[in-house]
């Protein structure tokens, strides 16, 4: 029997797997196999979310996009973009873009736990937490299968929906019932488009970039001077972070 | 009248007599009249250098005694000045060790005088010890962090460049900043001329950043001159090797930052970077003074390979950082230049290579990583692995010495600097502990006779030790008054730590964190934190700040500087920071052998 496997989304993922491969698949391989096959390659993809933040009555909400170049991640918001190097060794180092100025501040190697943790920085959701949830129920094949997950630690209600295969989160909500906050990450729109993606980190890496450590020493600058006298903007993209400066995403951070 | 009758005396008739001046009607009142020295202490206010005291008076009670209603008279007789101590007397100074440690110290500068060489043109060598960022408060700190490592109480500590002869201060300011930067603090000690900020080997007629305003106003290193004079040349720094202090020993740039082509403005073609610059070092020199002929600097080691290497993964070395090391946009690869002028050289870029070097190599060019070398603390760390400031002074002096007309070399420790910025003493303090093991090995492996070391910093830092910690508290720790065993509190009933800034990122605790850099994530911390059960003691605590910023400052306030070997009694007073070039030059007579060699 011949079949047409089309992987659809309602993320506007949508690839064909070529005829010929599937027919092959079809033959070498079982039922059961073919609905987990993933073909897309997700360490090259833009991936759009919105971040909203509900506090009783008010609510902001944020757009963040989440970049993948194999080994580099972006996480890019309005004002900064975070991006995530991950060496051979695997630590992570981490550069910090601000959009608008088109300038760079590259930081080494950070030996600070809870921020070498790759997977919170390739899924925004970190496979620590994931691996303490409950898996609920798993919807969809292949590309399209999302294993819902719920986790409760103290106050917090946490709910996750994730792409299993692209490792791509559908939905992330944080619910804290006593202080009635709640934050929701929710993915829009993803892209598998390897040259917009290449073109991207190739634009952030023609930023004029400078040294954590040279700041100081370049206060004649004025970009880096206003740095010097205001601060960094804190936290960075994502908004996943907790007063402390921690990821928010499952308080296990050390 | 005295207060203690410590002597009482009956005297015999005739000389009561003689005394009282009177009848001897009244026999039982004359043969009662008492007289009593007694003894004035040094430093009374009725005799201040003692004396003696002698009441009168008749003794009506009869009890032997010369009460105070008794005396009819008294005569105070003081002593005259001393005009010599006894042995007795300075048994309380010359038994104290303060006292007999200064009379060690005084005869041996006394001694050191007598053989001061005034002459010029002695020193056969000459190495610049710079500590980036190393005000007088760091070099306070160091010593008695350092002491405290080995077991003391620290205070008391010498930090090996604080045992030299001869030492005085500097004054850091740049031509157009009151608090400077290592650009113009740089070009004054290796050029002679004070000059602007953020500028390298030009004087102050440049415009920053403007390219067109170089061309004739650069500045004549000691280096060059060294090596103009035929003597072997080397530069080492923790910092890359592009980096504002040690280019200012070999480039000439309207800006510290245009490391590598891809940092210099468009319009700035007529002008080369500094990277570049380096490595064409020897030809451009020969450039500009017609007739030499020079042989490039010998000995190269620091960090800054991204400058050096083409924007090309293909060009990364083992241990890159970045997904691509290097950031030069025009394609050139100046180490593989570097290795094609210098064929018998030896390229390296971690610990094996260093390890491997030979002290009679011809030419060493070490770029131990694309940027900064790591602090200290955190070189275990570094992924291929990296010599300590120490070990890289040791090498470099055992292959400079192959050269029979002596050497120059520059040794920078610049991370000082970056861990201050970073608001982090532990790195700052333990980057000058090494620091200090390097003079120590420039000491030891060179002749004091014919080797001028001067050691100094380029500026200052925010960096305060303040409070009333007792003797022997941890200099990081939390201030710890004399005779109590708990912390002090300040006024909002928390505890405080001895050193601090006055500016910076100010407190974080990253416990273990031996990269003073990590602290970015979070944004400064305004006002006061609960350190009562935070150990400050940790490679990762950040002290807290007054006023806060993403980076904490310079500081403006003068600096030390410290000398040893021929010359090195000009280093005395308060000077321009531009007279240290002056003092080498006088020592090695630097531009007159360099003026010699152009000239035949």
């Amino acid at each position: 029997m011949a079949i047409t496997v089309t992987l659809n989304t309602e993320n506007s993922m949508k690839t064909a797997l070529p005829l010929f491969a599937t027919m092959l698949l079809t033959t070498l391989t079982s039922t059961s196999a073919l609905a987990t096959q993933c073909n897309l390659n997700s360490q090259y993809l833009k991936a759009d979310y919105t971040i909203t933040n509900t506090h009783k009555n008010k609510q902001s909400s944020q757009i963040l996009t989440l970049w993948r170049n194999n080994q580099q991640v972006a996480h890019q918001s309005d004002v900064t973009t975070e991006l995530w190097q991950h060496l051979a060794n695997k630590q992570i180092r981490p550069i910090r873009y601000f959009n608008a100025q088109q300038r760079g501040i590259e930081f080494q190697p950070s030996e600070v736990r809870g921020v070498q943790n790759w997977s919170a920085k390739n899924q925004l959701v970190d496979n620590q937490l994931i691996e303490k949830m409950t898996l609920k129920k798993t919807q969809g094949t292949g590309c399209d299968e999302v294993k819902n997950y719920t986790y409760q630690e103290g106050e917090n209600t946490y709910s996750l929906a994730f792409y299993s295969q692209t490792q791509l989160v559908k939905s992330f909500t944080v619910n804290n019932t006593k202080n009635q906050t709640m934050t929701l990450l929710s993915l829009n729109k993803v892209s598998y488009n390897k040259q917009q993606v290449t073109s991207q980190f190739a634009q952030w890496d023609r930023f004029q970039t400078t040294d954590y450590a040279d700041i100081g020493d370049n206060e004649n600058d004025p970009f880096l001077a206003k740095m010097i006298n205001l601060g960094f903007i804190e936290h960075g993209a994502t908004g996943f972070y907790n007063q402390q400066g921690e990821a928010i995403q499952g308080g296990h951070h050390h | 009248m005295a207060a203690n009758m410590k002597k009482l005396t009956v005297l015999s008739l005739a000389v009561m007599v003689a005394l009282a001046g009177c009848s001897s009607d009244d026999d039982k009142s004359d043969n009662n009249i008492i007289a009593v020295d007694n003894a004035i202490a040094v430093g009374s206010t009725q005799c201040i250098n003692g004396g003696v005291e002698t009441q009168v008076g008749v003794d009506t009670n009869e009890n032997g005694v010369l009460d105070s209603d008794e005396v009819n008279s008294s005569n105070l007789v003081c002593n005259a000045p001393a005009t010599s101590l006894t042995t007795e007397q300075l048994a309380n100074l010359t038994g104290n060790a303060w006292y007999s440690d200064a009379q060690t110290k005084l005869s041996a500068t006394q001694q050191a005088n007598t053989e001061v060489v005034t002459e010029s043109g002695k020193a056969k060598n000459v190495i610049l010890f710079v500590g980036d960022g190393m005000g007088i408060s760091t070099v306070t700190a160091a010593r008695i962090l350092a002491g405290q490592l080995e077991g003391g109480m620290g205070e008391d500590y010498q930090l090996s460049f604080e045992t030299m002869p001869y030492s005085g201060f500097v004054k850091t300011y740049n031509v157009d900043a009151q608090t400077p930067d290592s650009a113009g603090t740089m070009t004054a000690m290796v050029s002679g001329v004070k000059t602007d900020v953020g500028v390298i080997g030009v004087d102050e007629d440049i415009e920053r950043g403007i390219c067109s305003t170089v061309a004739g106003n650069e500045l004549v290193t000691s280096l060059e001159l060294a090596e103009i004079a035929g003597k072997a040349t080397g530069l080492i720094s923790t910092a890359r090797i592009t980096h504002a202090t040690p280019a200012a020993t070999y480039a000439k740039s309207a800006d510290r930052n245009w490391e590598d082509n891809s940092d210099m403005p468009a319009g700035s073609d007529a002008c080369e970077d500094i990277a570049s610059q380096l490595v064409n070092f020897e030809a451009n020199l020969e450039a500009r003074f017609a007739g030499i002929d020079v042989d490039g600097i010998d000995v190269v080691m620091g960090g800054g390979r991204r400058h050096f290497l083409p924007k090309d993964a293909a060009a990364n070395s083992s241990d890159a950082i970045s997904a691509v090391e290097g950031d030069r946009t025009d394609g050139r690869n100046l180490v593989t230049e570097w290795q094609a002028t210098y064929p018998s050289g030896n390229y390296v870029m971690d610990q094996a290579g260093f390890d491997a070097i030979s002290d009679d190599a011809t030419k060493v060019f070490g770029l131990f990583n694309e940027s900064h070398m790591q602090y200290e603390a955190d070189r275990a760390n570094d992924v291929a692995g990296e010599p300590s400031l120490s070990q890289m002074t040791e090498k470099a002096i055992n292959v400079l010495n192959n050269n029979d007309k002596g050497f120059f070399l520059s040794v920078e420790a610049g991370r000082i600097d970056h861990a201050h910025h970073a608001g982090n003493a532990y790195n700052a303090l333990n980057d000058t502990i090494e620091f200090a093991k390097a003079v120590k090995a420039a000491m030891d492996n060179t002749n004091p006779e014919e080797t001028l070391i001067v050691v100094t910093a380029d500026h200052s830092h925010v960096f305060t030790i303040a409070g009333y910690p007792k003797r022997g508290n941890p200099i990081l720790g939390k201030v710890v008054a004399v005779g109590q065993t708990e912390p002090s509190l300040a006024a909002d009933d928390m505890p405080y730590t001895t050193v601090g800034y006055t500016n910076g990122l100010g407190y974080r605790d990253l416990g273990d964190e031996t990269n003073a850099d990590a602290s970015y994530l979070a944004a400064p911390v305004t006002g006061r934190v609960d350190l009562t059960n935070v150990d400050t003691t940790t490679p990762g605590f950040h002290q807290e700040s007054l006023v806060p910023l993403s980076s904490e400052t310079h500081a403006g306030e003068d600096v030390g500087v410290y000398a040893m070997g021929p010359g090195a009694h000009l280093v005395t007073g308060t000077n321009e920071q531009s007279f240290l070039f002056h003092v080498m030059d006088f020592a090695a007579d630097l531009v007159k052998t360099a003026d010699e060699t152009v000239a035949q």
